[in-house]
């Protein structure tokens, strides 16, 4: 089974699939990597705690392309806004700086030209401003709202009906 | 047989996988990260969001983290750094050099094009970058007597002719030249505009009230190979001395930075679009200036991560400080990125240029850079009696200057 001396590293993931893995894709997995390091004997089996297979499944396809020098190519377009933020905790438990670097990017990507009530509800994050505090801070930051491809507030839309 | 890279193993007691939504709050620091790669102006939307948001620009972790995402993005689009050094007071010939990155010594002296053969104490290079191989060389700064479009890769000129005296003010002679360069992408031509100050006479501060000595505007087509007179209402209040006239020339726009001759009127950006054919002033940033001594600051324009970015430095303190504007025209969207210093002896210094993170200052009259992202300094081994410097970004292209336009 596996053993330091072996090839493949055999990582669990939270819905009980076993991957085994290439040793060199273990290593981008900073956090797996100081668990075989901390063993004293030979690690059987390593489970991956926030980690399912359909993440795994991703993360050897990132690999596979990095590996052929096309990383470029991989996309998180298919994924909804849930599951993009849920691999992305994925990925920072593993603590895999690139796939990290690429999909935080991608997340800024979507973000880049949503409203603020978009990116409110995207973090969970609740409006503390009273409505003269964000009637000034509005004001002030008015020329960012401004653009073609800038999505439109949601209340400020109704206002203009 | 090759080793697979992973090998998913069949497991019995898992029923079906599911991808189980969780309320995937994400962590601080992962939020953080994620608005450290977002634009400026994406930033300064979402200082709306909450209390904590806005004073994201105050946080010092994601200032950090802000920074080193727009100097690692640093412009790779460039792969040369032109370096033109004139002699003391100008009193002798100027030389062109491709600027090597182990310093000057290895640096490649270039001969000006056969149109400066004869004299070339006073050329100048408007706008500091190159567009499509091509440099605007201007012959004498203010005093202009001569434009050249010039390809330093090809070696390829094309004179501006002049332009017509009936595009002139009849009754005012013509005093100070300023030129900008630049590509209309919408008509695939290059154009040069041409301001043209009229000398004043002995009237002081009456005249920025008498409108009939506002400088003229006229643009010049290549693809028309003439020219036309632009109608921009600009008060003439404004100068712009040597290292602010040379200009920046980036994404289609042309930028000066204008300081003013009246007390009363703030310092600010002009801009002029090749494509539009409009001017448009951005103000100085507000309290950019907090603290340092302006009696002595010296301005100038660089672009940076694709934004223009505007370097105060002040004589006093030898510090320099960088603000990225976030869109063109809006005062509030400049953004104070970096302050650096105190530096050593950076009083008598002049910023020269900037490429790739580096700063490249006069100091003693010798030739300077600092790394923005190390703030390390390396002196370029440019030694010699108090040389003056411009430093600019150039891309090599044997595209023919004309063979564009039919």
């Amino acid at each position: 089974m596996a053993s330091s001396s072996s090839n493949l590293i055999s990582l669990k993931t939270s819905d009980g699939t076993v991957f085994k893995v290439e040793r060199a894709l273990a290593k981008t997995m900073k956090t797996v990597q100081a668990i075989i390091e901390e063993a004293d004997a030979n690690i059987y089996m390593i489970p991956i705690h926030n980690v399912f297979s359909h993440h795994m499944d991703m993360i050897i396809d990132y690999y596979k392309l990095s590996v052929a020098g096309k990383s470029k190519e991989f996309s998180v377009e298919k994924l909804d806004n849930d599951e993009l933020k849920d691999f992305l905790l994925a990925v920072h438990y593993l603590n895999m700086e690139d796939l990290f670097e690429v999909l935080t990017q991608a997340v800024a990507d979507r973000l880049e030209k949503k409203s603020v009530g978009y990116v409110r509800k995207y973090f969970g994050i609740e409006n503390d401003f009273t409505p003269e505090e964000y009637a000034a801070i509005r004001k002030k930051n008015d020329w960012a709202f401004k653009g073609d491809d800038i999505e439109p507030e949601e209340d400020e839309e109704k206002q203009e009906e | 047989m090759q080793t697979p890279i992973a090998v998913k193993m069949e497991n019995s007691l898992v029923v079906a996988a599911t991808k189980k939504k969780v309320c995937n709050h994400l962590p601080n620091d992962i939020v953080l990260f994620i608005l450290s790669k977002l634009p400026l102006i994406s930033l300064k939307r979402f200082l709306c969001v909450s209390k904590s948001w806005s004073l994201l620009f105050k946080n010092t972790y994601f200032m950090n983290m802000l920074r080193n995402n727009i100097l690692l993005n640093d412009d790779s689009y460039y792969d040369e750094t032109f370096m033109v050094r004139y002699t003391p007071k100008y009193s002798e010939r100027c030389n062109f050099y491709w600027l090597s990155d182990e310093g000057f010594a290895n640096s490649v002296h270039l001969d000006w094009p056969s149109q400066f053969q004869e004299d070339y104490i006073h050329i100048f290079i408007v706008g500091s970058v190159s567009i499509n191989g091509i440099l605007c060389l201007k012959h004498g700064f203010t005093r202009t007597s001569q434009v050249v479009l010039w390809n330093p890769t090809t070696s390829e000129t094309k004179v501006i002719p002049p332009s017509p005296i009936e595009n002139r003010r009849p009754d005012r002679n013509p005093w100070h030249f300023l030129h900008g360069f630049g590509y209309d992408h919408v008509s695939d031509d290059y154009k040069v505009i041409q301001m043209i100050e009229y000398f004043p006479g002995y009237q002081g501060d009456m005249i920025w009230e008498d409108r009939s000595y506002d400088p003229s505007w006229e643009i010049y087509s290549l693809k028309t190979n003439s020219w036309k007179k632009l109608d921009i209402d600009m008060q003439n209040c404004y100068y712009y001395s040597p290292l602010q006239g040379n200009g920046l020339y980036a994404d289609g726009v042309f930028h000066w930075w204008a300081i003013s001759k009246l007390k009363n009127i703030e310092e600010c950006m002009v801009s002029f679009d090749f494509s539009e054919e409009v001017m448009c002033t951005t103000l100085m940033p507000l309290n950019t200036d907090g603290g340092f001594d302006v009696g002595y600051v010296e301005r100038h324009l660089v672009s940076l991560n694709e934004s223009i970015a505007l370097i105060s430095k002040y004589k006093k303190e030898s510090t320099f400080c960088i603000s990225v504007l976030a869109k063109l025209g809006e005062r509030e969207s400049w953004i104070n990125l970096f302050t650096v210093g105190p530096l050593l002896s950076m009083e008598y210094s002049n910023i020269v240029g900037m490429k790739n993170n580096t700063l490249f200052y006069r100091r003693d009259g010798e030739l300077v850079c600092v790394d923005l992202k190390t703030q390390m300094i390396k002196e370029l081994g440019v030694k010699g009696d108090r040389f003056h410097f411009h430093v600019g970004k150039y891309k090599k292209s044997f595209l023919p200057i004309r063979g564009i336009i039919n």
